[in-house]
């Protein structure tokens, strides 16, 4: 195992937590079942890669832009949400991410089957990032929003998140305008997830359509499952397994989307509320430690 | 002063018509029942004065706003509150976080919603103060899923009550209550009422109703049949006939 | 005639799907792999040397079977859990099913050599091969059997009844149960004989044959209406000739699949009930 194969491993991870979290604000927050993830993490990596090699655009530039246009589709493509209910809700999202791949893949533009390549590493002060550096960088990216999302969910907002997940009427009645808070929900995703798509077109320097195609996206909501929706910790963990597991077991490689699969049947079946939701249950049997309880007294008593 | 004045409501729904040039005025401070057998319109008026439904004419007016062209945000917002038939508390979320949510009304459209947090000692004091006052601090922090209707019930009202209302919508509060949780409901709508707040309730429980209101308005098939105190309302014939006839029919 | 034969493709598909919407709730993308599943089990067992009647009987027979299985050891049990957890189940075994026939019969495109004793039907202007010639036919006969089913017989009225109202119909003594066992065992034998039809027609057969025709599927039912069978019978021809049609015109701006998709999207936004659905809040 060789330092830069765990490098490499640590960028594939750092994505997959933003792609994971990005997910878990649409759907464990919001309750916004969306399928088709990838798609944003496809459109943040091509606005970047066309930005830097079409465009000749500097690196951070682009990399402002992916987190903007991705949040700008993201919230077009919330649009649906408002119209549409649950269910229905589900299948435009699948419809949206092979719209996304099929534009990919047939608009010369974006290169077509044979995707946009030479996409240059960043530079700072000169230096292009190397395997390290990059490691580093998307690590702390990753961090960055992790962090941003427990910022988040101090706040009204997770709470109008909440209620409009809980109960959609109800939380018009407490005045969540329900969709402004799916736009939000939407734009947040797909900013971040554009984010991710920079980060990982940066890095392996080609991009092809099928980078971003469903089963990809079938393998972000994964992590968000196993690990636990709505938690926060939960998409950390099931991104860090979803990234390693076909490292550790090598000879699954070859059934990789076999493997997903029997474990997203399995952890429905058993651990419906992911690892951390599991975990939550076992480990207290009232619902709160008295930890939280003092706190809500001090914090009410000054 | 007239907290609320519905004006010539009319809502049709396919072949049926819901309501038919519905008029009524509630005073502030008022308690007021809508009540009327079963299909007579009640909750799609509430509906309709909530935001959540259109209707096909007239005018809701509160406040100088004709409530009728607004979201049901942003009538909440004005300071109108609703509970439902079916309750609707959030289910997976703990009685203080229920009330929580209710208390971030008039910030949730604001940027500041990004900045203030829910568990800042000002929300929280007024959670818990609202959480005494309707008697539910043991189940402050059991997830609303897991308590009897009864409890939830209040729990919705208390989370209505955080959004500041001045005028609180109540659809079939008690139903599927025995009489002791009636009486808890009872209780709970006095006491706000007397605090200013302008109550409306649509129910089918007579007890209840009787106890309460000030004043009663009677629908029937979606038109106004009777208006007045409930001692007036009860021994008004055409009330009679319409809640005897429709036993008949059934 | 294309349009004819991918729209029979699709309903076969679209009917299995909007009894399993209709009654549970569910959007049930696992279906996609028993299509697949149709095609592949019967090419298997007629390259081992049974009759071609005799492998698509029995693969029907499975493929029923199996969905039915996928009902009463998976979905049932997590039909209390709210609605995201039997969708993510559903993905994860139709991820799960597609690689496993990618590990048993190969990554591989394969044809079917059978020769189908119907004849070519040739006029001017149209062309039919008997291959196609048995899809129409055959969709037809399913069709027929179908409607015979649903509202001709006292199976049909219970998969009605629980249709509309789950609950009251098991208030009225319906077994419920049972009558989404063999919902499941129909609808899995439609979209299994779907993939076999389909398969024969293109002679390929091939494990992620049964992606795209189900995401077409699911705008089928979304078409038609979530939970019509009318609609989607109606839809999925629509939709056959809508594709062949737009394909033909503009076939250079997008491919033929992401029409179906936008279309989707489009009339979702504008009409969520699709053509023929009951409006629901």
């Amino acid at each position: 195992m060789s330092l830069d194969y765990l490098l490499t491993i640590t960028v594939f991870m750092s994505v997959n937590v933003i792609l994971a979290t990005s997910l878990n604000v649409l759907i464990g927050f919001a309750g916004q079942v969306s399928l088709g993830h990838a798609a944003f993490f496809g459109i943040g990596a091509y606005t970047s890669a066309i930005l830097t090699v079409k465009v000749g655009v500097d690196y951070w530039w682009a990399l402002v832009l992916s987190i903007i246009i991705g949040g700008l589709i993201g919230s077009l493509l919330g649009l649906p949400s408002l119209r549409v209910r649950e269910d229905f809700l589900v299948l435009a999202t699948i419809g949206m991410n092979f719209v996304v791949v099929s534009i990919f893949n047939y608009v010369p533009f974006f290169g077509g089957p044979y995707g946009i390549i030479s996409i240059p590493r960043p530079k700072f002060f000169g230096h292009t990032f190397g395997t390290r550096a990059y490691a580093m960088y998307a690590l702390i990216w990753a961090v960055a929003v992790v962090l941003f999302v427990i910022f988040l969910s101090k706040r009204y907002v997770r709470m109008g998140f909440d209620a409009l997940r809980e109960n959609e009427d109800a939380a018009e009645s407490i005045g969540v305008s329900s969709p402004r808070y799916k736009i939000y929900a939407f734009t947040i995703a797909g900013a971040l997830a554009g984010l991710a798509g920079n980060l990982w077109a940066h890095y392996m320097t080609v991009i092809f359509p099928d980078n971003f195609s469903f089963p990809v996206s079938i393998s972000i909501i994964t992590m968000v499952v196993i690990g636990g929706l709505g938690t926060i910790t939960g998409p950390i963990i099931g991104a860090v397994l979803v990234t390693i597991l076909p490292e550790l077991l090598r000879f699954i490689q070859d059934y990789r989307m076999f493997v997903y699969g029997m474990i997203i049947v399995f952890t429905m079946l058993f651990m419906p509320s992911g690892i951390m939701g599991f975990l939550r249950g076992v480990s207290n049997g009232s619902t709160f430690s008295r930890k939280y309880i003092q706190k809500i007294r001090r914090i009410a008593g000054s | 002063m007239v907290a609320l004045s519905v004006e010539n409501i009319s809502k049709r729904f396919g072949g049926l018509q819901a309501l038919k040039e519905v008029s009524f005025q509630v005073e502030k401070a008022e308690i007021r029942a809508i009540i009327g057998p079963n299909g007579a319109g009640k909750t799609t008026l509430f509906n309709i004065i909530n935001g959540f439904l259109k209707p096909d004419s007239g005018r809701v007016l509160f406040n100088g706003f004709n409530l009728v062209v607004l979201r049901p945000n942003k009538i909440s917002q004005l300071g109108i509150a609703r509970t439902f038939q079916i309750v609707k508390t959030f289910l997976g979320m703990t009685v203080l976080e229920n009330i929580l949510a209710g208390s971030g009304c008039e910030i949730y459209h604001q940027i500041t919603s990004f900045f203030e947090k829910p568990y800042g000692s000002r929300y929280l004091k007024d959670a818990l103060k609202i959480a005494e006052s309707c008697e539910l601090q043991e189940y402050l922090y059991s997830p609303a899923g897991t308590l009897p209707l009864g409890i939830q019930r209040k729990v919705e009202i208390a989370r209505a009550l955080a959004t500041k209302p001045q005028l609180l919508l109540l659809d079939e509060p008690v139903s599927g209550l025995n009489d002791l949780e009636t009486q808890e409901i009872v209780k709970l709508v006095k006491k706000i009422n007397s605090q200013g707040v302008t109550v409306i309730f649509v129910e089918h429980d007579m007890h209840f109703t009787n106890e309460v209101a000030h004043r009663i308005t009677v629908l029937d098939y979606g038109v106004k049949i009777a208006e007045g105190t409930p001692r007036e309302v009860m021994s008004d014939p055409k009330v009679m006939e319409a809640y005897l006839g429709s036993e008949e029919s059934a | 005639m294309n349009a004819a034969v991918l729209g029979s493709s699709y309903v076969l598909i679209a009917i299995g799907l909007t009894l399993v919407y209709g009654v549970l709730k569910i959007l049930h993308i696992a279906h996609a792999g028993i299509y697949a599943f149709g095609a592949l089990f019967a090419l298997f067992l007629y390259e081992r040397g049974l009759s071609f009647p005799l492998s698509v009987f029995l693969s029907l027979l499975f493929a029923g079977l199996v969905g039915s299985l996928v009902y009463e050891g998976l979905y049932k049990k997590v039909l209390s859990r709210g609605r995201i957890v039997p969708l993510v189940m559903s993905i994860g075994l139709f991820a799960a099913m597609e690689d496993l026939y990618r590990l048993l019969w190969g990554p591989y495109k394969r044809p079917i050599d059978v020769y189908v004793p119907l004849p070519d039907l040739m006029s001017s202007s149209l062309y039919l091969s008997s291959r196609g010639l048995l899809v129409i036919l055959v969709t037809v006969i399913a069709l027929i059997s179908v409607y015979v089913i649903v509202s001709q017989t006292k199976f049909g009225k219970w998969l009605r009844a629980c249709a509309n109202d789950l609950q009251l119909a098991g208030a009225f003594g319906i077994n419920t149960d049972r009558t989404i066992f063999f919902g499941f065992f129909f609808g899995s034998l439609l979209a299994a004989l779907g993939g076999i039809l389909v398969g024969l027609y293109e002679n390929t057969v091939y494990p992620t044959m049964g992606s795209i025709p189900s995401y077409k599927a699911f705008v089928v039912v979304v078409l038609g209406g979530f939970g019509s069978i009318r609609g989607a019978v109606i839809a999925g021809y629509l939709l056959g000739i809508i594709e062949t049609f737009i394909v033909y015109y503009f076939g250079f701006l997008l491919p033929r699949d992401a029409i179906a998709f936008l279309a989707m999207i489009v009339l979702l936004m504008f009409r969520p009930e699709g053509l023929f659905g009951k409006v629901q809040r």
